[in-house]
């Protein structure tokens, strides 16, 4: 009774348009009130543990990199670099499209990131092009939803901060994931080729690649440099997006020339206020997760899962869609930090890899932002192509089954994830 | 009384802009203190012992006072339901009581762990509480601003939802540039 009156407060308030945060706040506040033992403290005090992280450090700064790397005109020649490879195919400027991403989730932590930085490049050409733009852009949106899974991740960085997975290791166990929803992604953008665009094949001119590679060098470098450090035991996840904002800034700044004061003062602040925002709701989900412990739900709700099936089978298919469901409506960010602690045990139960377990979580709650009524990468790319989101839903839809294909499949091949983990690490 | 209002407008949105700017820089100087750390172990093999603890107290200043210039807008929401004013009242309400509590039981919490000293550095946990109370206070304060805002109707279009996406860096006056 008294949970129900718990989430009854904190979707109400959701609803109602209240910050997530202090929905999460309000929503803990019910629950403490209604249970004698425990005090109003707690809500603050725990608040502050969920901050008191250094892991967390890492999301800003791989932010704050992505950032500056993008003012620093890295993107143009990073695409280049890949329409270059792709010069044999007529349909080159959606797998360009495609595989930008992929690369530059390699850079950024973030989805949205990664639509800015390819959507405005790619989508103004491939209209020159006489590509229909809903295409373009659906193909943008969807390819940028990689950039989640693909290291550095925010979300997994957040994962890692809500639970005591190693970043490392997710961030490891992206890669594999990754690939694969890139190539579906690029089959989807070939099945779905629209027609009468402007033919163009780039014939291949080993002189003009060794140029471009050179101009693209400091950012293919980049994530080498990253997960090398990290693999290599150099240094953390934090201190890697430390290294990563020195080294984005020297590129932009030295190499390529192209930041001023102004652009490093603005992305400086711009990744500090995304700090400050998602870090306070980190901070209220921390309390509302530390309610739910005490009050046992995770156990509940996992006890709950396996009465309604023991078969692993099921349970897997049961969290994927409840991720699925509520990816519809809910922000990544908010999704890893309640669900995935609570989710964890079932996991758990059913015999999944803890990696295993992070990494489809993430699958999962991808195509959650290329899906109305929120779906963060809709508007992002509906604003970048100047379409109404209804046109860009409507062409989107292919590559959302794509991506929920891509999940079952992470799900249920656990090699693809954990292959390149035990590569690693064992 | 409009002077008073208006000058108090200019005050708490001034407030805002220096916050951005000089939360801005201690993130800067944060990442400076991490690469300084990996720079330590790996050329002078020698770490920095309170490089770890004193980043954890900015970190928790830098997202409490990181309230003060993004509650009044910017915040994560659910956009389930359309924009209304009644709304708008209603869902700043509950974020300003939210606001107090941390206010009021931040000072508690402050006051309980007074003692309690962080291991390596020695510095008293207060000063990472403190931030709680220092920032949703002065949050809460700023906020009037708002309650003042919907009421004369500067209204819906005074704080046009910004949303994460810029802060994140996607703006609608430069999408090309720098997400």
């Amino acid at each position: 009774m008294e949970l129900f009156l718990v989430f009854l407060t904190l979707f109400g308030l959701l609803i109602l348009r209240v910050p997530i945060f202090a929905a999460l706040a309000g929503a803990t506040i019910v629950g403490i009130l209604l249970e004698p033992r425990l005090t109003l403290l707690e809500v603050v005090r725990n608040s502050i543990i969920g901050i008191d992280s250094l892991v967390l450090f890492a999301a800003p700064l791989f932010v704050l990199a992505g950032n500056l790397i993008l003012v620093g005109g890295v993107s143009e020649r990073l695409i280049g670099w890949v329409d270059n490879l792709f010069g044999f195919s007529r349909l080159r400027l959606a797998y360009v499209n495609v595989f930008g991403s992929m690369f530059f989730g390699g850079i950024s932590g973030s989805a949205t990131a990664d639509s800015a930085a390819i959507g405005s490049v790619l989508v103004p050409e491939m209209r020159r092009q006489g590509y229909p733009t809903p295409y373009s852009a659906a193909v943008t949106a969807a390819s940028s939803s990689i950039g989640i899974i693909v290291p550095p991740s925010v979300p997994m960085i957040l994962a890692g901060a809500a639970t005591s997975v190693s970043v490392t290791k997710l961030f490891v166990g992206g890669y594999g994931p990754g690939l694969l929803i890139a190539l579906s992604l690029a089959t989807v953008a070939f099945l779905r080729r629209p027609r009468g665009w402007r033919a163009q094949r780039i014939p291949w001119n080993w002189k003009r690649m060794g140029l471009r590679t050179w101009r693209a060098l400091p950012a293919l470098v980049f994530p080498v440099v990253i997960m090398g450090g990290i693999l290599g035991g150099v240094f953390t996840a934090t201190e890697a997006a430390a290294v990563a904002v020195v080294y984005a800034l020297l590129v932009a700044t030295i190499i390529y020339r192209e930041l001023g004061w102004r652009g490093l003062l603005k992305s400086l602040s711009d990744s500090a206020m995304f700090a400050a925002v998602v870090f306070t709701i980190v901070a209220t989900a921390q309390a509302f997760g530390w309610y739910l412990t005490y009050t046992r739900v995770p156990q509940k709700l996992a006890d709950f899962m396996l009465t309604i099936s023991d078969s692993r089978v099921v349970v897997i298919l049961l969290m994927i869609l409840l991720l699925l469901v509520v990816g519809t409506f809910m922000e990544t960010v908010p999704i890893v930090l309640v669900l995935y602690p609570i989710l964890e045990p079932i996991s758990a139960q059913i015999g999944m890899d803890p990696i295993h377990y992070g990494v489809t979580f993430m699958a999962a709650i991808a195509v959650g932002l290329l899906t109305p009524p929120y779906g963060v990468l809709l508007f992002v790319n509906s604003k970048i192509a100047g379409i109404p989101s209804a046109q860009l839903i409507r062409a989107v839809i292919p590559f959302v089954i794509a991506l929920v294909i891509d999940a079952l499949i992470i799900a249920f091949v656990p090699a693809l994830v954990l292959g390149p983990v035990d590569l690693f690490f064992n | 009384m409009d002077k008073a209002l208006a000058g108090f407008h200019r005050m708490s949105a001034g407030l805002e802009r220096g916050l951005r700017v000089l939360l801005g820089v201690v993130l800067a100087g944060l990442t400076g203190i991490l690469f300084l750390q990996v720079i330590m172990r790996f050329v002078f093999v020698n770490s920095l012992t309170w490089a770890e603890e004193v980043p954890r107290i900015i970190l928790i200043w830098l997202v409490f006072l990181g309230l003060i210039p993004t509650v009044k807008g910017q915040h994560l929401i659910i956009d389930v339901l359309r924009d209304r004013t009644w709304l708008r009242y209603l869902s700043t309400a509950v974020k300003w009581a939210v606001l107090v509590f941390f206010l009021v039981k931040g000072v508690d919490v402050v006051t309980k762990v007074i003692g309690q000293k962080m291991p390596v550095t020695g510095i008293s946990r207060a000063w990472q509480y403190a931030a709680a109370p220092v920032g949703a206070g002065i949050a809460a304060i700023v906020g009037i601003d708002e309650f003042i805002g919907l009421i004369r109707s500067r209204g819906l279009e005074a704080y046009e939802m910004e949303s994460v996406l810029s802060a994140a860096g996607m703006d609608d006056e430069e999408p090309a540039g720098d997400g």
